[in-house]
Protein backbone atom coordinates (compact mmCIF):
# COMPACT_ATOMS: atom_id res chain seq x y z
CA UNK A 1 0.00 0.00 0.00
CA UNK A 2 1.19 3.48 -0.81
CA UNK A 3 0.39 6.29 1.62
CA UNK A 4 -0.19 9.88 0.50
CA UNK A 5 -0.77 12.84 2.78
CA UNK A 6 -3.71 15.06 1.82
CA UNK A 7 -3.30 18.17 3.99
CA UNK A 8 0.09 19.82 4.52
CA UNK A 9 1.32 23.41 4.76
CA UNK A 10 4.81 24.83 4.35
CA UNK A 11 6.41 28.04 5.55
CA UNK A 12 7.11 29.17 1.99
CA UNK A 13 3.47 30.15 1.40
CA UNK A 14 1.23 29.54 4.43
CA UNK A 15 1.77 32.29 7.03
CA UNK A 16 0.50 29.97 9.78
CA UNK A 17 3.07 27.24 9.02
CA UNK A 18 6.68 26.94 10.13
CA UNK A 19 7.58 23.59 8.55
CA UNK A 20 10.28 23.92 5.91
CA UNK A 21 10.44 21.79 2.79
CA UNK A 22 13.34 19.80 4.28
CA UNK A 23 11.51 19.16 7.53
CA UNK A 24 8.44 17.96 5.65
CA UNK A 25 10.44 15.53 3.55
CA UNK A 26 12.26 14.12 6.56
CA UNK A 27 9.13 13.76 8.69
CA UNK A 28 6.90 12.16 6.08
CA UNK A 29 9.60 9.75 4.92
CA UNK A 30 10.11 8.75 8.55
CA UNK A 31 6.38 8.00 8.81
CA UNK A 32 6.37 5.80 5.71
CA UNK A 33 4.60 8.11 3.25
CA UNK A 34 5.06 7.68 -0.49
CA UNK A 35 3.91 11.19 -1.33
CA UNK A 36 2.51 14.49 -0.17
CA UNK A 37 -0.14 16.82 -1.55
CA UNK A 38 1.08 20.28 -0.58
CA UNK A 39 -2.08 22.22 0.29
CA UNK A 40 -0.88 25.67 1.20
CA UNK A 41 -3.47 28.35 1.87
CA UNK A 42 -4.91 30.28 -1.04
CA UNK A 43 -6.91 33.11 0.46
CA UNK A 44 -6.80 36.89 0.65
CA UNK A 45 -4.89 36.82 3.95
CA UNK A 46 -1.93 34.92 2.48
CA UNK A 47 -1.31 37.36 -0.31
CA UNK A 48 -2.05 40.51 1.63
CA UNK A 49 0.51 39.43 4.25
CA UNK A 50 3.12 39.11 1.58
CA UNK A 51 2.29 42.47 0.00
CA UNK A 52 1.10 40.95 -3.26
CA UNK A 53 -1.69 42.53 -5.22
CA UNK A 54 -4.85 40.49 -5.47
CA UNK A 55 -5.46 41.56 -9.00
CA UNK A 56 -2.42 40.09 -10.75
CA UNK A 57 -3.23 36.40 -11.21
CA UNK A 58 0.17 35.60 -12.77
CA UNK A 59 2.04 36.93 -9.72
CA UNK A 60 -0.19 35.04 -7.34
CA UNK A 61 0.20 31.79 -9.29
CA UNK A 62 4.00 32.06 -9.45
CA UNK A 63 4.24 32.90 -5.75
CA UNK A 64 2.07 29.94 -4.88
CA UNK A 65 3.88 27.48 -7.14
CA UNK A 66 7.26 28.39 -5.70
CA UNK A 67 6.30 26.67 -2.46
CA UNK A 68 5.46 23.53 -4.40
CA UNK A 69 8.68 23.73 -6.41
CA UNK A 70 10.75 24.10 -3.23
CA UNK A 71 9.20 20.99 -1.75
CA UNK A 72 9.61 19.02 -4.96
CA UNK A 73 13.27 19.94 -5.10
CA UNK A 74 13.82 18.99 -1.46
CA UNK A 75 12.05 15.66 -1.98
CA UNK A 76 13.93 14.69 -5.13
CA UNK A 77 12.92 11.15 -6.02
CA UNK A 78 12.32 10.14 -2.39
CA UNK A 79 8.70 11.40 -2.20
CA UNK A 80 6.00 12.13 -4.78
CA UNK A 81 5.04 15.77 -4.44
CA UNK A 82 1.73 16.97 -5.89
CA UNK A 83 0.35 20.47 -5.91
CA UNK A 84 -2.84 20.99 -3.95
CA UNK A 85 -4.42 23.93 -2.20
CA UNK A 86 -6.54 24.91 0.78
CA UNK A 87 -8.78 27.64 -0.59
CA UNK A 88 -10.92 30.08 1.34
CA UNK A 89 -12.89 33.07 0.15
CA UNK A 90 -13.74 36.40 1.70
CA UNK A 91 -16.87 36.48 3.82
CA UNK A 92 -16.77 32.81 4.82
CA UNK A 93 -14.51 30.84 7.15
CA UNK A 94 -14.88 27.62 5.17
CA UNK A 95 -11.82 25.95 3.66
CA UNK A 96 -11.75 23.69 0.65
CA UNK A 97 -9.01 21.21 -0.24
CA UNK A 98 -8.21 21.05 -3.94
CA UNK A 99 -6.02 18.42 -5.58
CA UNK A 100 -4.50 18.43 -9.05
CA UNK A 101 -3.64 22.13 -8.96
CA UNK A 102 -1.96 23.46 -12.10
CA UNK A 103 -0.84 26.93 -13.10
CA UNK A 104 -3.79 27.19 -15.50
CA UNK A 105 -6.18 26.43 -12.64
CA UNK A 106 -4.51 29.07 -10.47
CA UNK A 107 -4.86 31.67 -13.20
CA UNK A 108 -8.57 30.91 -13.48
CA UNK A 109 -9.03 30.95 -9.69
CA UNK A 110 -7.20 34.27 -9.30
CA UNK A 111 -10.27 36.48 -9.40
CA UNK A 112 -12.08 34.41 -6.75
CA UNK A 113 -11.09 36.39 -3.69
CA UNK A 114 -14.33 38.24 -3.55
CA UNK A 115 -17.63 37.12 -2.13
CA UNK A 116 -17.85 34.58 -4.92
CA UNK A 117 -19.86 31.41 -4.93
CA UNK A 118 -18.20 28.14 -4.10
CA UNK A 119 -20.26 26.60 -6.89
CA UNK A 120 -18.20 28.60 -9.41
CA UNK A 121 -14.93 27.45 -7.80
CA UNK A 122 -16.06 23.81 -8.02
CA UNK A 123 -16.69 24.22 -11.76
CA UNK A 124 -13.26 25.74 -12.33
CA UNK A 125 -11.49 22.98 -10.38
CA UNK A 126 -13.28 20.22 -12.25
CA UNK A 127 -12.79 21.88 -15.62
CA UNK A 128 -9.04 21.63 -15.00
CA UNK A 129 -9.21 17.97 -14.02
CA UNK A 130 -8.91 18.57 -10.28
CA UNK A 131 -11.02 17.40 -7.35
CA UNK A 132 -12.32 19.41 -4.40
CA UNK A 133 -13.20 18.36 -0.86
CA UNK A 134 -14.74 20.44 1.92
CA UNK A 135 -12.10 20.66 4.67
CA UNK A 136 -13.08 20.06 8.33
CA UNK A 137 -16.72 21.01 7.67
CA UNK A 138 -17.81 21.04 11.33
CA UNK A 139 -14.94 22.91 12.89
CA UNK A 140 -15.68 26.07 14.89
CA UNK A 141 -17.02 28.95 12.73
CA UNK A 142 -17.47 26.78 9.66
CA UNK A 143 -20.68 27.29 7.70
CA UNK A 144 -22.82 24.18 7.27
CA UNK A 145 -23.52 23.59 3.58
CA UNK A 146 -26.61 21.86 2.14
CA UNK A 147 -26.12 18.20 1.34
CA UNK A 148 -27.13 18.70 -2.30
CA UNK A 149 -23.74 20.38 -2.93
CA UNK A 150 -21.91 17.08 -2.43
CA UNK A 151 -21.59 14.13 -4.75
CA UNK A 152 -23.09 11.03 -3.19
CA UNK A 153 -22.00 7.42 -3.61
CA UNK A 154 -25.39 6.22 -4.79
CA UNK A 155 -25.94 8.99 -7.36
CA UNK A 156 -24.34 9.70 -10.76
CA UNK A 157 -21.24 11.88 -10.52
CA UNK A 158 -22.02 15.58 -10.92
CA UNK A 159 -19.09 17.87 -11.81
CA UNK A 160 -20.94 20.83 -10.26
CA UNK A 161 -20.67 19.31 -6.79
CA UNK A 162 -17.96 18.65 -4.23
CA UNK A 163 -16.13 15.36 -4.52
CA UNK A 164 -16.45 14.84 -0.78
CA UNK A 165 -15.39 16.06 2.64
CA UNK A 166 -12.39 15.79 4.93
CA UNK A 167 -13.94 13.66 7.63
CA UNK A 168 -10.96 13.54 9.99
CA UNK A 169 -8.58 16.44 10.39
CA UNK A 170 -5.78 15.66 12.83
CA UNK A 171 -5.12 19.35 13.38
CA UNK A 172 -8.53 19.92 14.98
CA UNK A 173 -8.25 20.26 18.75
CA UNK A 174 -11.89 19.90 19.70
CA UNK A 175 -13.99 16.94 20.83
CA UNK A 176 -16.66 16.97 18.21
CA UNK A 177 -15.83 18.22 14.69
CA UNK A 178 -14.38 14.98 13.30
CA UNK A 179 -17.25 12.94 14.75
CA UNK A 180 -19.83 15.23 13.18
CA UNK A 181 -18.08 15.14 9.80
CA UNK A 182 -17.89 11.33 9.85
CA UNK A 183 -21.59 11.07 10.67
CA UNK A 184 -22.53 13.62 8.01
CA UNK A 185 -20.58 11.64 5.40
CA UNK A 186 -22.05 8.34 6.50
CA UNK A 187 -25.62 9.65 6.52
CA UNK A 188 -25.46 11.13 3.03
CA UNK A 189 -23.02 8.56 1.57
CA UNK A 190 -20.40 11.19 0.76
CA UNK A 191 -16.82 10.24 -0.07
CA UNK A 192 -14.24 11.26 2.53
CA UNK A 193 -10.52 11.79 2.99
CA UNK A 194 -8.46 12.40 6.11
CA UNK A 195 -5.66 14.88 6.58
CA UNK A 196 -2.95 15.74 9.05
CA UNK A 197 -3.30 19.50 8.57
CA UNK A 198 0.44 19.52 9.17
CA UNK A 199 1.86 23.00 9.80
CA UNK A 200 4.81 22.67 12.13
CA UNK A 201 7.61 20.35 13.07
CA UNK A 202 5.64 18.92 15.99
CA UNK A 203 2.53 18.18 13.93
CA UNK A 204 0.81 14.80 13.72
CA UNK A 205 1.40 13.03 10.39
CA UNK A 206 -1.57 10.68 10.74
CA UNK A 207 -3.82 11.49 7.81
CA UNK A 208 -4.12 10.85 4.10
CA UNK A 209 -5.00 7.97 1.83
CA UNK A 210 -3.63 4.54 0.93
CA UNK A 211 -3.49 3.71 -2.77
CA UNK A 212 -3.22 0.15 -4.10
CA UNK A 213 -0.32 1.19 -6.35
CA UNK A 214 2.03 4.11 -6.63
CA UNK A 215 0.51 7.03 -8.59
CA UNK A 216 2.21 7.53 -11.96
CA UNK A 217 1.81 11.29 -11.70
CA UNK A 218 -0.53 13.93 -10.26
CA UNK A 219 -3.26 13.37 -12.86
CA UNK A 220 -3.22 9.64 -12.13
CA UNK A 221 -3.42 10.35 -8.39
CA UNK A 222 -6.39 12.66 -8.85
CA UNK A 223 -8.17 10.09 -11.04
CA UNK A 224 -7.78 7.44 -8.35
CA UNK A 225 -9.20 9.83 -5.74
CA UNK A 226 -12.10 10.75 -7.99
CA UNK A 227 -12.92 7.09 -8.57
CA UNK A 228 -12.65 6.28 -4.85
CA UNK A 229 -9.77 3.84 -5.38
CA UNK A 230 -8.24 4.39 -1.97
CA UNK A 231 -8.56 3.63 1.71
CA UNK A 232 -8.23 6.17 4.47
CA UNK A 233 -5.30 6.66 6.75
CA UNK A 234 -6.42 6.85 10.35
CA UNK A 235 -3.70 7.53 12.86
CA UNK A 236 -1.35 6.55 10.05
CA UNK A 237 -2.95 3.15 9.56
CA UNK A 238 -5.08 1.66 6.81
CA UNK A 239 -8.72 2.04 7.77
CA UNK A 240 -11.03 0.12 5.50
CA UNK A 241 -11.20 -1.80 2.25
CA UNK A 242 -10.70 0.17 -0.92
CA UNK A 243 -13.98 0.80 -2.66
CA UNK A 244 -15.88 -0.02 0.51
CA UNK A 245 -17.88 2.67 2.23
CA UNK A 246 -17.99 1.82 5.95
CA UNK A 247 -16.61 4.73 7.95
CA UNK A 248 -16.75 2.81 11.19
CA UNK A 249 -15.55 -0.55 9.92
CA UNK A 250 -12.99 -2.66 11.71
CA UNK A 251 -9.53 -1.31 12.26
CA UNK A 252 -6.99 -2.90 9.99
CA UNK A 253 -3.27 -2.54 9.84
CA UNK B 1 -51.11 16.33 28.35
CA UNK B 2 -50.87 20.01 27.46
CA UNK B 3 -49.11 20.98 24.24
CA UNK B 4 -47.05 24.16 23.85
CA UNK B 5 -45.41 25.61 20.76
CA UNK B 6 -41.91 27.00 21.31
CA UNK B 7 -41.04 28.45 17.88
CA UNK B 8 -43.36 30.62 15.88
CA UNK B 9 -43.52 34.06 14.24
CA UNK B 10 -46.33 36.33 13.16
CA UNK B 11 -46.33 38.96 10.47
CA UNK B 12 -46.54 41.79 12.96
CA UNK B 13 -42.79 41.79 13.49
CA UNK B 14 -41.37 39.19 11.15
CA UNK B 15 -40.19 41.18 8.16
CA UNK B 16 -38.00 38.37 6.81
CA UNK B 17 -41.11 36.30 6.17
CA UNK B 18 -43.28 37.92 3.53
CA UNK B 19 -46.04 35.33 4.03
CA UNK B 20 -45.97 35.13 7.84
CA UNK B 21 -49.32 34.37 9.45
CA UNK B 22 -51.56 36.87 11.17
CA UNK B 23 -52.37 36.61 14.86
CA UNK B 24 -55.87 35.39 13.96
CA UNK B 25 -54.52 32.59 11.75
CA UNK B 26 -52.06 31.49 14.44
CA UNK B 27 -54.71 31.30 17.16
CA UNK B 28 -57.19 29.46 14.94
CA UNK B 29 -54.64 26.90 13.74
CA UNK B 30 -53.09 26.19 17.11
CA UNK B 31 -56.46 25.73 18.76
CA UNK B 32 -57.40 23.34 15.96
CA UNK B 33 -54.17 21.42 16.56
CA UNK B 34 -55.04 21.05 20.24
CA UNK B 35 -52.34 23.29 21.73
CA UNK B 36 -52.80 24.93 25.13
CA UNK B 37 -50.28 27.69 24.57
CA UNK B 38 -47.65 29.24 22.36
CA UNK B 39 -44.43 31.18 22.83
CA UNK B 40 -44.14 34.01 20.32
CA UNK B 41 -40.57 34.06 19.03
CA UNK B 42 -40.54 36.85 16.48
CA UNK B 43 -37.09 37.64 15.06
CA UNK B 44 -35.08 40.09 17.15
CA UNK B 45 -31.70 41.34 16.11
CA UNK B 46 -30.06 41.67 12.72
CA UNK B 47 -32.92 40.40 10.58
CA UNK B 48 -35.55 42.96 11.57
CA UNK B 49 -33.44 45.77 12.99
CA UNK B 50 -31.14 46.25 10.05
CA UNK B 51 -33.94 46.97 7.61
CA UNK B 52 -33.63 50.40 6.09
CA UNK B 53 -36.80 51.66 7.73
CA UNK B 54 -35.76 50.37 11.13
CA UNK B 55 -32.17 51.49 11.51
CA UNK B 56 -33.10 55.02 12.45
CA UNK B 57 -35.47 53.98 15.18
CA UNK B 58 -34.37 54.18 18.79
CA UNK B 59 -34.07 51.01 20.90
CA UNK B 60 -37.21 52.13 22.78
CA UNK B 61 -39.17 52.45 19.52
CA UNK B 62 -37.93 49.07 18.32
CA UNK B 63 -38.98 47.42 21.58
CA UNK B 64 -42.40 49.07 21.45
CA UNK B 65 -43.01 47.89 17.90
CA UNK B 66 -41.78 44.43 18.82
CA UNK B 67 -44.21 44.21 21.71
CA UNK B 68 -47.16 45.32 19.57
CA UNK B 69 -47.10 41.92 17.90
CA UNK B 70 -47.13 40.17 21.27
CA UNK B 71 -50.00 42.29 22.65
CA UNK B 72 -52.02 41.76 19.48
CA UNK B 73 -51.55 37.98 19.62
CA UNK B 74 -52.46 37.93 23.31
CA UNK B 75 -55.55 39.98 22.63
CA UNK B 76 -56.72 37.69 19.83
CA UNK B 77 -55.99 34.55 21.87
CA UNK B 78 -57.95 35.80 24.87
CA UNK B 79 -58.43 33.04 27.41
CA UNK B 80 -58.48 30.24 24.83
CA UNK B 81 -54.72 30.01 24.22
CA UNK B 82 -51.91 31.02 26.57
CA UNK B 83 -49.40 33.33 24.92
CA UNK B 84 -45.88 33.79 26.29
CA UNK B 85 -43.29 36.25 25.09
CA UNK B 86 -40.06 34.95 23.61
CA UNK B 87 -37.68 36.00 20.87
CA UNK B 88 -35.56 34.58 18.10
CA UNK B 89 -32.19 36.37 18.11
CA UNK B 90 -30.78 36.54 14.60
CA UNK B 91 -27.38 37.46 13.13
CA UNK B 92 -25.74 38.73 9.99
CA UNK B 93 -24.81 36.49 7.04
CA UNK B 94 -25.86 33.17 8.57
CA UNK B 95 -28.98 31.28 9.54
CA UNK B 96 -27.97 31.03 13.21
CA UNK B 97 -30.96 31.74 15.43
CA UNK B 98 -31.28 31.54 19.19
CA UNK B 99 -34.63 31.16 20.91
CA UNK B 100 -35.10 33.06 24.15
CA UNK B 101 -37.75 32.12 26.71
CA UNK B 102 -38.91 33.86 29.88
CA UNK B 103 -39.04 37.36 28.43
CA UNK B 104 -41.47 40.00 29.63
CA UNK B 105 -42.16 43.48 28.28
CA UNK B 106 -40.36 44.91 31.32
CA UNK B 107 -37.22 42.86 30.68
CA UNK B 108 -37.21 43.79 27.00
CA UNK B 109 -37.52 47.46 27.87
CA UNK B 110 -34.28 47.14 29.91
CA UNK B 111 -32.30 45.43 27.18
CA UNK B 112 -29.67 47.41 25.27
CA UNK B 113 -30.03 46.42 21.64
CA UNK B 114 -26.69 47.82 20.50
CA UNK B 115 -24.15 45.41 19.03
CA UNK B 116 -26.27 42.28 19.12
CA UNK B 117 -25.73 41.50 15.45
CA UNK B 118 -22.24 40.03 15.52
CA UNK B 119 -21.97 36.27 15.91
CA UNK B 120 -18.43 36.64 17.28
CA UNK B 121 -19.80 38.51 20.29
CA UNK B 122 -22.24 35.77 21.12
CA UNK B 123 -20.92 34.84 24.60
CA UNK B 124 -21.26 38.47 25.72
CA UNK B 125 -24.68 38.78 24.11
CA UNK B 126 -25.78 35.65 25.98
CA UNK B 127 -24.47 37.08 29.24
CA UNK B 128 -26.49 40.25 28.71
CA UNK B 129 -29.63 38.28 27.91
CA UNK B 130 -29.17 36.00 30.93
CA UNK B 131 -28.62 39.10 33.09
CA UNK B 132 -32.30 39.97 32.50
CA UNK B 133 -33.00 37.16 34.97
CA UNK B 134 -34.97 33.93 34.67
CA UNK B 135 -34.48 33.52 30.92
CA UNK B 136 -33.24 30.60 28.86
CA UNK B 137 -31.48 30.50 25.47
CA UNK B 138 -31.65 27.60 23.02
CA UNK B 139 -30.09 27.35 19.61
CA UNK B 140 -32.70 26.82 16.90
CA UNK B 141 -31.91 24.17 14.24
CA UNK B 142 -28.12 24.29 14.84
CA UNK B 143 -27.18 22.36 11.69
CA UNK B 144 -29.56 23.90 9.21
CA UNK B 145 -27.62 24.78 6.00
CA UNK B 146 -25.81 28.10 6.23
CA UNK B 147 -25.64 27.99 10.03
CA UNK B 148 -22.19 28.54 11.48
CA UNK B 149 -20.78 26.16 14.05
CA UNK B 150 -20.42 28.11 17.30
CA UNK B 151 -19.31 25.49 19.76
CA UNK B 152 -17.79 27.72 22.40
CA UNK B 153 -21.16 28.40 23.97
CA UNK B 154 -21.68 24.67 24.47
CA UNK B 155 -18.73 24.38 26.82
CA UNK B 156 -17.06 21.48 25.12
CA UNK B 157 -13.53 22.46 26.04
CA UNK B 158 -11.78 22.27 29.40
CA UNK B 159 -11.40 26.07 29.57
CA UNK B 160 -14.99 26.85 30.43
CA UNK B 161 -17.01 29.91 29.84
CA UNK B 162 -19.02 31.31 32.74
CA UNK B 163 -22.54 29.89 32.97
CA UNK B 164 -24.20 33.10 31.83
CA UNK B 165 -22.26 33.03 28.54
CA UNK B 166 -23.39 29.54 27.72
CA UNK B 167 -26.36 28.17 25.90
CA UNK B 168 -29.11 26.36 27.79
CA UNK B 169 -29.87 23.82 25.08
CA UNK B 170 -30.70 23.20 21.45
CA UNK B 171 -33.75 22.68 19.29
CA UNK B 172 -33.40 19.06 18.28
CA UNK B 173 -36.46 19.06 16.00
CA UNK B 174 -37.96 21.73 13.76
CA UNK B 175 -40.91 20.92 11.53
CA UNK B 176 -40.23 23.72 9.01
CA UNK B 177 -37.66 22.58 6.38
CA UNK B 178 -37.38 19.38 8.38
CA UNK B 179 -35.67 17.51 5.54
CA UNK B 180 -32.82 20.05 5.41
CA UNK B 181 -32.24 20.48 9.13
CA UNK B 182 -29.79 17.56 9.65
CA UNK B 183 -31.69 16.40 12.71
CA UNK B 184 -29.51 13.29 12.95
CA UNK B 185 -26.53 15.54 13.73
CA UNK B 186 -28.44 17.60 16.28
CA UNK B 187 -29.61 14.47 18.08
CA UNK B 188 -26.07 13.08 18.09
CA UNK B 189 -24.65 16.29 19.50
CA UNK B 190 -27.35 16.50 22.18
CA UNK B 191 -26.77 12.87 23.16
CA UNK B 192 -22.97 12.88 23.08
CA UNK B 193 -22.58 16.20 24.88
CA UNK B 194 -25.57 15.93 27.20
CA UNK B 195 -27.28 19.05 25.88
CA UNK B 196 -30.90 19.74 26.92
CA UNK B 197 -33.27 19.69 23.96
CA UNK B 198 -36.51 21.28 22.86
CA UNK B 199 -38.62 21.08 19.74
CA UNK B 200 -40.52 23.62 17.65
CA UNK B 201 -42.60 23.93 14.54
CA UNK B 202 -40.81 27.02 13.22
CA UNK B 203 -44.28 28.19 12.18
CA UNK B 204 -43.62 31.35 10.22
CA UNK B 205 -45.50 31.04 6.93
CA UNK B 206 -49.15 30.42 6.16
CA UNK B 207 -49.54 26.69 5.58
CA UNK B 208 -46.55 25.58 7.69
CA UNK B 209 -47.00 22.38 9.65
CA UNK B 210 -47.75 22.55 13.34
CA UNK B 211 -45.73 19.52 14.42
CA UNK B 212 -43.28 20.58 17.13
CA UNK B 213 -43.13 21.88 20.66
CA UNK B 214 -43.37 20.27 24.07
CA UNK B 215 -46.03 18.41 26.02
CA UNK B 216 -46.42 18.78 29.80
CA UNK B 217 -48.39 16.94 32.46
CA UNK B 218 -49.61 20.16 34.03
CA UNK B 219 -50.75 23.40 32.45
CA UNK B 220 -48.02 26.04 32.37
CA UNK B 221 -49.13 28.84 34.65
CA UNK B 222 -46.88 31.71 33.57
CA UNK B 223 -43.46 32.65 32.24
CA UNK B 224 -41.61 31.65 35.40
CA UNK B 225 -43.36 28.30 35.31
CA UNK B 226 -42.34 27.87 31.66
CA UNK B 227 -38.71 28.58 32.51
CA UNK B 228 -38.82 26.18 35.47
CA UNK B 229 -40.32 23.39 33.35
CA UNK B 230 -37.76 23.92 30.59
CA UNK B 231 -34.86 24.09 33.06
CA UNK B 232 -35.90 20.88 34.78
CA UNK B 233 -36.78 19.21 31.45
CA UNK B 234 -40.22 18.34 32.81
CA UNK B 235 -41.74 17.77 29.40
CA UNK B 236 -41.85 15.46 26.43
CA UNK B 237 -40.85 16.56 22.97
CA UNK B 238 -43.34 16.74 20.12
CA UNK B 239 -41.79 15.56 16.88
CA UNK B 240 -43.62 15.15 13.59
CA UNK B 241 -46.82 16.00 15.42
CA UNK B 242 -46.43 13.09 17.86
CA UNK B 243 -45.56 13.27 21.55
CA UNK B 244 -42.33 11.33 22.00
CA UNK B 245 -42.07 9.01 24.94
CA UNK B 246 -38.28 9.06 25.18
Amino acid sequence: MFKYEMHVHSVDVSPCASATAEQLVERFLEKGYTGINLTNHWNPGVFKNRGLTEKNAEELAEYYLNGYRRLKEAAGDKLDIFCGMELAMKGCSNDYLIYGVTKEMLLDLGPYFGYGKIEDVIKIVHSHGGVIFHAHPYRMWMTVLPDHLYNKEDEPYDPDKFDGIESINYGSNDRYSNDMALDFAEHYKIKTITGSDYHNKGGKPYGGVFLPRRAKDMADFVDMIRRGEYALSRMGYYWWEIGDFHPKARFKQ
Amino acid sequence: MYKYELHLSTKDFAPKYSDAPSAEEVVENYLKAGYSGIVLTNPWGYQPFKRSDYIYKSPKQLTEEYLEGYYKLKNVAGKELDVFLGAEVTFKHCTNEYLVYGLTPEKLAEFDLSGIYSLKKIPDIFARIHALGDVLIYQAHPFMPYSRVVEEVYQLRPAVRPLEQRIDGMEVYIAKDEEKANHFLTKKWARDYNTPTISGSGYSSVGDRIAGGIATEEKIKDNSDLVKILSNEEYKLISGGEIQNV
